[in-house]
């Protein structure tokens, strides 16, 4: 119950923030651009470098998909690294909420937004064929990715300016999902070992094991980066 | 020496937030992406990636830095220090722009393997990289926190990024020419393809000059945030 009255404030506080409302409707204009995007690039492409595009949609894809979890995750660790430098963490934790309930509804923006707007953008984008099942599983890990990159810039940042370096190199992540295209063995194994190359897994090759590891792989990276701090 | 000991102690600490690490990290991605790219694009792709990465650097940070310091209280302090509004940014601006060299002659060093001329290479990150840090000072102030420094960035980026767009289309328009943003461009992608040196003359003294009023622009605004009690 306390629980429940703690979220609804939470969804007042991001209905209220402008800021807030923005960066959750800032991602509904990616798929749209991407789209866009791809009607000029996609010719240009062929004709400069005789590549077609169109082989490598489910790269697009998971591209376009990872942008929402790294902004939002993103903009919810801000959300608490501002949060506890004005020390409004302090007040929370003795509150019947506790540090907990705080943290678990803060990171339900990311989780919610993320899953909400994979498949937002699976369906504008319509560039790549995914089954039903194999779409809410994606949604449902990137959903999960939203609150690992939250909690981890979150942990990771001392301030905000550590935030920014780190969520800086949190474009890694996006090379790292797409790891499989580049000729490198090393750097196919590293990428293997994060959750992001999953879901490029799971557009591309979507089987019984793929669909195992992927969970496994981001349960670890859950329960590491919950342990961690 | 004043300004000399402010920009060790800013070196120091972008080497303590992790600056040059994560820049380390991004120079061994940009070898290993650029490292699939076709050798005839190269001279293409490198001179975007410089431009675009390492001499925007300042851009994206300096919002974060003159936040912290804010709460740190530090801006505060600086009225009661000898050191000047102005020796603080320059600074500041400086310390950002010896990251930005180090990153672009990394990356290029590692992705580029033909000739290519240092100098304008050099000249071109470091009046890009003042005149984009000076620009984020301006885009930080009036920002409490980094959300909406990022919402702030958005339209400021855009007017930026659209000369430099129509520029590529429309190259023949010669008034982008005098956008800072194609400026720099030009300069970074002479070196790599090759510049008329009065071309290139001209580009250097403009944007010296363009980097030159911002500064005093910038220092108008930190003066009556920061000494008259503002919100920057």
């Amino acid at each position: 119950m306390i629980s429940k009255t703690s979220f609804k404030a939470d969804f007042k506080m991001v209905v209220r923030d402008p800021i807030l409302i923005l960066f959750f409707i800032l991602p509904i204009f990616i798929p749209i651009l991407i789209k866009i995007a791809l009607n000029f690039v996609v010719p240009l492409i062929f004709r400069y470098t005789g590549v077609n595009l169109i082989e490598y949609y489910g790269y697009v894809l998971m591209v376009s998909i990872l942008i929402t979890p790294l902004m939002l995750g993103t903009v919810s660790a801000f959300l608490l690294i501002d949060e506890r430098d004005s020390r409004i963490q302090e007040l929370i934790k003795i509150t019947p909420v506790g540090y907990f309930g705080y943290i678990s509804n803060r990171l339900l923006l990311p989780f919610i937004g993320s899953i909400m707007y994979t498949i937002l953008t699976y369906l504008l984008l319509d560039i790549y064929n995914l089954e039903f099942v194999q779409l809410i599983l994606i949604a449902i890990l990137i959903g999960i990715e939203g609150i690992q990159i939250a909690y981890l810039l979150y942990n990771l940042a001392t301030d905000k300016v550590q935030g920014l370096t780190y969520s800086k190199g949190f474009g890694v992540f996006t090379i790292l999902a797409l790891a499989d295209i580049f000729n490198v063995k090393w750097f196919r194994i590293v990428g293997g070992l994060t959750p992001f190359y999953w879901i490029t897994k799971l557009i591309i090759d979507f089987s019984l094991s793929t669909v195992m590891l992927a969970i496994i792989i981001h349960i670890i990276y859950l329960i590491f980066i919950f342990r961690h701090k | 020496m004043r300004i000399l000991n402010a920009l060790k102690s800013d070196v120091k600490f972008q080497f303590k937030q992790g600056f040059y690490f994560v820049y380390i990290i991004l120079t061994l991605l940009y070898m290993i992406v650029i490292g699939q790219i076709p050798n005839k694009f190269i001279n293409y792709v490198v001179p975007i990636v410089i431009f675009t990465d390492p001499s925007f650097i300042g851009f994206f940070f300096i919002g974060g830095i003159v936040m912290l310091e804010k709460i740190q209280g530090v801006l505060q302090y600086l009225v009661i220090t000898p050191l000047s509004p102005k020796e603080y940014l320059i600074s500041k601006t400086i310390s950002l722009t010896i990251l930005a060299e180090l990153a672009g002659f990394a990356i290029t060093l590692v992705t580029y393997k033909d000739s290519f001329n240092w100098i304008i290479l050099f000249l071109g990150i470091l009046l890009t990289s003042i005149f984009y840090t000076l620009y984020g000072f301006i885009v930080a102030s009036g920002c409490n926190t980094i959300n909406q420094y990022f919402v702030k960035m958005i339209p400021y980026l855009l007017i930026l990024i659209i000369p430099l767009l129509v520029y590529f289309s429309f190259p023949n328009i010669t008034v982008l020419k005098a956008m800072p943003p194609v400026s720099g461009f030009n300069l970074i992608y002479g070196a790599f393809n090759g510049i008329k040196l009065i071309e290139a003359l001209g580009y250097i003294a403009y944007m010296s000059v363009i980097n030159f009023f911002t500064l005093l622009i910038v220092e108008n605004i930190f003066i009556k945030n920061i000494i008259k009690g503002g919100a920057l």
